[in-house]
């Protein structure tokens, strides 16, 4: 498949702090791509730089064949952006949003589209309510809907599940999947490894200013063989003799495979469960 | 770029239909304050040739428009503090629609505070005697004053940290037409203060206003004076706002 979003290279610093120091990967047209790290690794750095929200200081970045940095209008028109806290005007209802963002997309028949978005995203009954009324999921419903208008190729979601509850967590994660299966390419960012998991084709993982490990989560899994187990006892007989012998016997053998999480620590270089913020 | 700011500006008036308290009270303290005023010190206040009514007006309504400028700073403050700004960011509209639907709502709300005020006024004594003429230079005045105040207030929304900030400049604002002749006469105040008063851009403004509703010459350059203040204000902010906003748009 080709690629929808290419990067190489990317960087960034604020003031003398370097967030991104070049980094590089390639997003393939209708998947969903997961940009994986800690707090503060340059996620929403990253996707403010491909939005065309930010300036990056080096390297190269293009969507749909657009210049992210000289064909910024071009890019827009071929993406939606749905960031980390509600991007929903609270006082206006949900219809009225939906509305607001059909007619600045210019689409032909804003009202009929948010009829159809409330609807679809199960939102018809709170259609009229302000949407600063609406609780976490519902927000995060409405925000979805007002990304999907427009018809973008592209649909970024920086971290979608970061306070939600486990159901709507769920929910976020079928929405997510049912997007793709309509065609669109989904780019999110996550700080939670089930959650790359459970819906990426292709995960990247961010650490330190860099990409430092990308791939499936299979990939990513036997990038790191593990399971493997020496035992290496003075007594010479051997001790599965010896289990043996005592009468015990061994039901199943099996070489266990590293979680995505080992993955991870592996890759960042941190003890499991150190600062648990990951 | 036109239908940009026709929808921003739905969205804009929208919000301010939805924050009535907000436009009720900028109209209620300046209404309180000319009906205190005229009732309370109107009756031992020595204002020449006028009904105390007919003094006060220009500065009431100077504090109305400066009191209903406030809510823009803020509505501009807090939408660019949350969300709806990134989405806005992100999408290919015309970087000037948000700012210019915030603007023709505000203008078109202060329009209607200003009428409501000058209504409360005739209940209250206020009698003027300008012709049609005189009224359609008032007009423009207002009109003219409602964009600089109004710029300025979208200016404090942009570059101020939160809206408490920008309301509280724009409360000081409402509160520098009391050192102007627009709630009392000048004579009898201390040297600095009178030359503050009489020199301050709200100064010609009022002095402007009095003369055309009362039918009166307007002297020393004031109609002049208050031209260009006001326009070169306006001017001023519309160039640093935008300025302010662009760097807003690209962090």
């Amino acid at each position: 498949m080709e690629s929808i979003i290419s990067v190489s290279n990317l960087k960034k610093s604020f003031k003398s702090h370097a967030v991104l120091k070049g980094v590089s990967f390639e997003v393939k047209r209708g998947g969903i791509f997961a940009l994986l790290g800690s707090n503060g690794a340059g996620k929403t750095t990253t996707i403010n730089i491909l939005a065309t929200l930010t300036k990056a200081d080096g390297g190269r970045a293009s969507i749909s064949g657009y210049d992210c940095f000289a064909q910024k209008s071009s890019v827009k028109k071929s993406i939606s952006l749905t960031g980390q806290y509600a991007t929903t005007d609270g006082l206006l209802t949900g219809r009225e949003n939906l509305i607001l963002i059909g007619k600045l997309k210019n689409i032909k028949n804003p009202k009929k589209t948010a009829d159809e978005l409330l609807k679809k995203f199960n939102l018809v009954e709170a259609g009229d309510k302000l949407s600063s009324t609406y609780s976490g999921g519902m927000k995060r419903r409405l925000d979805i809907a007002m990304s999907l208008i427009g018809d973008p190729d592209v649909i970024f979601l920086d971290e979608p599940t970061t306070g939600l509850d486990p159901q709507n967590r769920l929910a976020m994660w079928e929405l997510v999947k049912e997007m793709q299966s309509s065609g669109k390419t989904i780019f999110l960012t996550t700080q939670y490894l089930e959650e790359a998991e459970a819906l990426a084709n292709y995960i990247a993982i961010l650490h330190e200013g860099k990409i430092a490990a990308e791939g499936t989560a299979e990939e990513l899994k036997s990038m790191f063989p593990s399971g493997k187990m020496k035992i290496t006892f003075d007594d010479d007989p051997g001790i599965i003799e010896k289990l043996k012998n005592a009468g015990l016997k061994a039901l199943n053998v099996e070489q266990e495979r590293p979680s995505l999480e080992d993955v991870f620590f592996a890759t960042i270089g941190h003890e499991k469960g150190g600062n648990g913020d990951v | 770029m036109f239908n940009d700011i026709k929808t921003m500006f739905w969205r804009s008036w929208i919000n301010t239909l939805r924050m009535p308290e907000a436009v009720a009270m900028s109209v209620a303290i300046p209404a309180i304050l000319m009906l205190v005023f005229i009732n309370v010190f109107g009756g031992s206040m020595d204002v020449g040739a006028y009904n105390y009514a007919n003094f006060i007006v220009p500065g009431i309504l100077v504090n109305v428009l400066v009191q209903s400028s406030s809510s823009t700073g803020i509505g501009v403050n807090e939408d660019m503090t949350k969300g709806i700004f990134l989405r806005f960011r992100s999408m290919d509209i015309s970087s000037a629609a948000f700012l210019t639907g915030h603007v023709i709502a505000a203008f078109i709300k202060t329009i209607l505070t200003t009428t409501v005020t000058i209504g409360v006024a005739l209940l209250a004594g206020f009698r003027p005697t300008a012709g049609f003429g005189d009224w359609l230079v008032i007009l423009g005045l207002v009109v003219l004053f409602i964009f600089a105040i109004t710029w300025f207030s979208v200016w404090l929304g942009v570059v101020m940290p939160d809206a408490s900030s920008v309301s509280g400049i724009l409360a000081l604002m409402a509160i520098l037409v009391f050192l102007s002749p627009g709630m009392a006469p000048t004579e009898n105040m201390p040297r600095f203060l009178r030359y503050f008063a009489e020199n301050q851009p709200m100064a010609p403004f009022v002095n402007s206003l009095r003369a055309l509703m009362n039918n009166h010459e307007i002297t020393d350059n004031n109609l002049l004076l208050a031209i260009l203040w006001w326009g070169g204000i306006l001017v001023v902010m519309f160039v640093v706002t935008i300025l302010a906003y662009r760097k807003r748009l690209t962090i």
